[in-house]
């Protein structure tokens, strides 16, 4: 074939051009350590990495949900805790109130169920990030208070039934309270407040409450605890699940990264090879592009 | 047969070899220049004589200058070249359009929309919340504001690629002006043995340029005038240059002949891209985005307008977004200045947030097409990344074949300086030693003169 100047300019020149993108690409890849800059440089892992990062993302979000879940679980069980203390030493309270000898102190009895019956009703009022625990969904103002008179406790919000319903999950929605519905049951004469109030006006009579009061009181402590098991039930649950989503992200982010993420040592191996071709095209062209005949004539 | 025969041969030999060295001497003048064709003297043997029952020869003559190329590879050039500036001004349009997108990154699109889906899902763990119902309209007006300016953009781009497209349709119109002037001065050399080669090359390389920005037919009559058609419509010859203008018919952006009302169906070069960019691409894109965002208004609202705001009146049937019309996706001013009005209770009561989490939900149905929102956008950004990849493999492969043609092309038609000096040398040669016959029959004559 015949060799022109033209040609061999032009051929050089080609080679250069796609050595130095073979360069800028290998740079590019280096310093932003990523193998996907724009859609083009690979359009199917493009699609995949923003599904990828949407997927953490929400997961990141279902994990704050469940951190927040957690600790108002755990607000809510150590609330349900205390008020089953209480309800405890006034069983055993009641056990002594039976005994013949101590008849005639029913009146510190009373006392101290009156005692009680503030200290459940602060455990009852308690908040968390300014929701009630055992308000159900309406955080206007406490659910649990003593009407006007202060002889009996009433709902001050309309419902006390409210779930905390939270999405920890593409799929997966949590309930996260004990609502007061659920713990107290129906606000009025037979709940424990005002069971224990009626308890109370009867020893501070010099009277011993009646054995349906007492047995309502046990059977609160009974549905306590049952809403005990419950709740530490949810705990579980909500650890486990931020466990899972945790593993879940780290799962998603080695996908991510094998879809991105360079391999330095060899894109630096590549990059020294590239260099040393370009080098050797430049010594060559020095060398041959400036001759012709004419410097030997 | 006398002496002075010697000198006659000798002096058309001279003149010969010193006009086989000027053309020599033209082709190394132009040896850079891209668009010149290398000429050739042809030499041939002067007619000969006959004379007392010989026939003798008169010496050497130049015939004619050849222009040395191959007129097959010229076409298939063409034809590349109009496929090669095709895929490579879309790629590079392209190019710009997956830009604007800022994908993958935590900038573009789907980062916003995903981390306003998120937004809805923590209002709905503490709905009463007013700095998680900030989040919900800071992520809104983020998303609102990048998808104003993606649309912006492409808005943007499209302008500029219609007025791309006219100052290329006027270049189009300056060449075939220039073509047409080109074909009249050759014809004008139509009396002439030899042929105007340098005429010639300026014209071809007229033809070269314009083959990169439209699909043309290029035929040459008997007498080297170029015939060129754009799209079938005819658009230069000898006599005549047609003149063309870009119009959008049926939001279409075309050429149009002037004397012909119908669109130019174009096939390659630069303003095929740009046509295709500026009438199907952008609008496919426009259009995607369209669907996505409005059907993001629809669910949002439908599923806003059923709740109940946090303010004491417990307002409901509010909507969330105003519209999205324009590429504008607008949030309810009466909810920036008052986030209590996020709508998110199912019941009224502040501490739920069922209508929160239902809209979070919808991140994850598929709502659109069969895809959920955030599919059908991966779907459009990875269908824009194929097409700029495609259009730029297609583009690395026409330049391959291109360039292997320009190589063909250049080895048959281009300078070789080492070639050039050789030739001059054989010719100076020739020159050299026509000169020495002159002196040798000049002593020759001395010594017939010497005799008398």
């Amino acid at each position: 074939m015949r060799v022109s100047d033209v040609m061999m300019g032009k051929s050089f020149l080609a080679n250069l051009t796609q050595m130095k993108n073979n360069i800028d690409k290998v740079n590019r890849e280096i310093y932003s350590g990523s193998k996907i800059n724009k859609p083009s440089d690979s359009p199917t892992g493009t699609s995949k990495l923003i599904k990828l990062n949407e997927s953490i993302s929400q997961s990141e979000s279902f994990q704050k949900n469940v951190a927040y879940s957690l600790s108002f679980m755990n607000e809510t069980v150590s609330s349900m805790e205390e008020i089953e203390g209480e309800v405890g030493n006034l069983e055993a309270l009641f056990a002594e109130i039976n005994n013949a000898a101590n008849q005639p102190y029913l009146k510190n009895y009373g006392q101290k169920v009156d005692l009680a019956i503030d200290s459940l009703l602060n455990a009852a009022n308690r908040s968390y990030d300014g929701k009630y625990l055992f308000g159900g969904t309406d955080f206007d103002s406490k659910p649990f208070d003593f009407n006007a008179d202060k002889s009996a406790i009433e709902l001050q919000v309309s419902a006390i039934d409210g779930e905390h319903n939270v999405k920890i999950g593409p799929s997966t929605v949590q309930k996260v309270n004990i609502s007061g519905d659920e713990l107290f049951g129906s606000i009025g004469t037979n709940d424990v407040f005002n069971t224990l109030i009626r308890i109370k006006d009867k020893l501070n009579s010099g009277e011993v409450p009646t054995q349906s009061d007492i047995d309502l009181v046990k059977d609160f402590h009974s549905n306590l605890l049952n809403k005990l098991s419950y709740a530490g039930n949810i705990q579980s649950y909500l650890q486990s699940t931020s466990e899972m989503i945790d593993q879940r992200v780290l799962n998603m982010k080695n996908l991510v990264s094998m879809e991105t993420d360079v391999d330095i040592a060899e894109a630096a191996i590549s990059m020294q090879n590239q260099e040393y071709m370009l080098q050797v095209a430049y010594k060559t062209a020095s060398s041959i592009l400036p001759k012709s005949i004419v410097d030997y004539l | 047969m006398g002496i002075s025969r010697v000198f006659d041969i000798s002096r058309r030999s001279l003149a010969t070899y010193q006009k086989a060295i000027d053309i020599s001497s033209h082709n190394i003048a132009n040896a850079s220049n891209p668009n010149y064709t290398r000429q050739r003297a042809r030499i041939s043997t002067e007619i000969p004589e006959k004379t007392a029952q010989f026939i003798w020869g008169t010496g050497v003559k130049l015939d004619n200058i050849d222009r040395v190329k191959d007129g097959l590879i010229e076409a298939q050039l063409i034809n590349n070249s109009q496929s090669y500036s095709r895929h490579n001004k879309e790629s590079i349009l392209l190019g710009q359009v997956e830009q604007l997108f800022s994908e993958p990154s935590n900038l573009g699109i789907s980062n916003l929309l995903t981390n306003f889906m998120n937004s809805w899902n923590e209002l709905s763990v503490t709905p009463n919340s007013v700095s998680l119902r900030n989040n919900v309209i800071f992520n809104a007006q983020n998303l609102a504001d990048k998808v104003k300016n993606v649309n912006t953009d492409l808005g943007t781009i499209k302008y500029d690629v219609f007025h791309e497209f006219k100052e290329q349709t006027d270049r189009v119109n300056t060449l075939l002006s220039e073509i047409n002037e080109f074909n009249k001065q050759i014809f004008s050399f139509k009396a002439s043995t030899s042929s105007p080669n340098d005429l010639l090359d300026e014209r071809d390389a007229l033809i070269n340029e314009l083959s990169g920005m439209v699909n043309i037919k290029v035929n040459y009559d008997q007498n080297n005038m170029a015939s060129v058609s754009i799209g079938g419509v005819f658009a230069v010859d000898g006599s005549f240059a047609n003149t063309f203008e870009a119009q959008v018919v049926n939001n279409k952006l075309t050429l149009v002949s002037a004397n012909n009302p119908n669109p130019i169906d174009l096939s390659g070069g630069e303003l095929y891209s740009l046509s295709d960019v500026y009438s199907n691409k952008i609008s496919e894109y426009q259009s995607g985005i369209d669907s996505i965002f409005n059907k993001l208004v629809e669910k949002v609202n439908a599923l806003h307008e059923s709740g109940y705001s946090l303010n004491d009146s417990t307002q409901t049937g509010i909507k969330f977004f105003t519209s999205y019309s324009g590429g504008e996706l607008e949030i309810n001013s009466s909810i920036i200045s008052d986030p209590t009005l996020i709508s998110v209770s199912s019941d009224g009561t502040s501490g739920n947030g069922e209508i929160a989490r239902q809209i979070s939900e919808i991140s994850n149905e598929s709502v659109l097409n069969g895809q959920t929102l955030l599919e059908n956008y991966a779907s459009l950004v990875s269908k824009i990344g194929n097409e700029k990849l495609t259009n730029e493999k297609l583009a690395e492969a026409n330049k391959m074949v291109v360039d292997n043609l320009e190589m063909q092309k250049a080895s048959i038609s281009s300078v070789s300086i080492d070639e050039e000096m050789t030739e001059i040398i054989k010719f100076q040669r020739s020159f050299d030693a026509s000169a020495k016959l002159i002196q040798i029959a000049n002593n020759m004559l001395e010594q017939i003169m010497g005799l008398i």
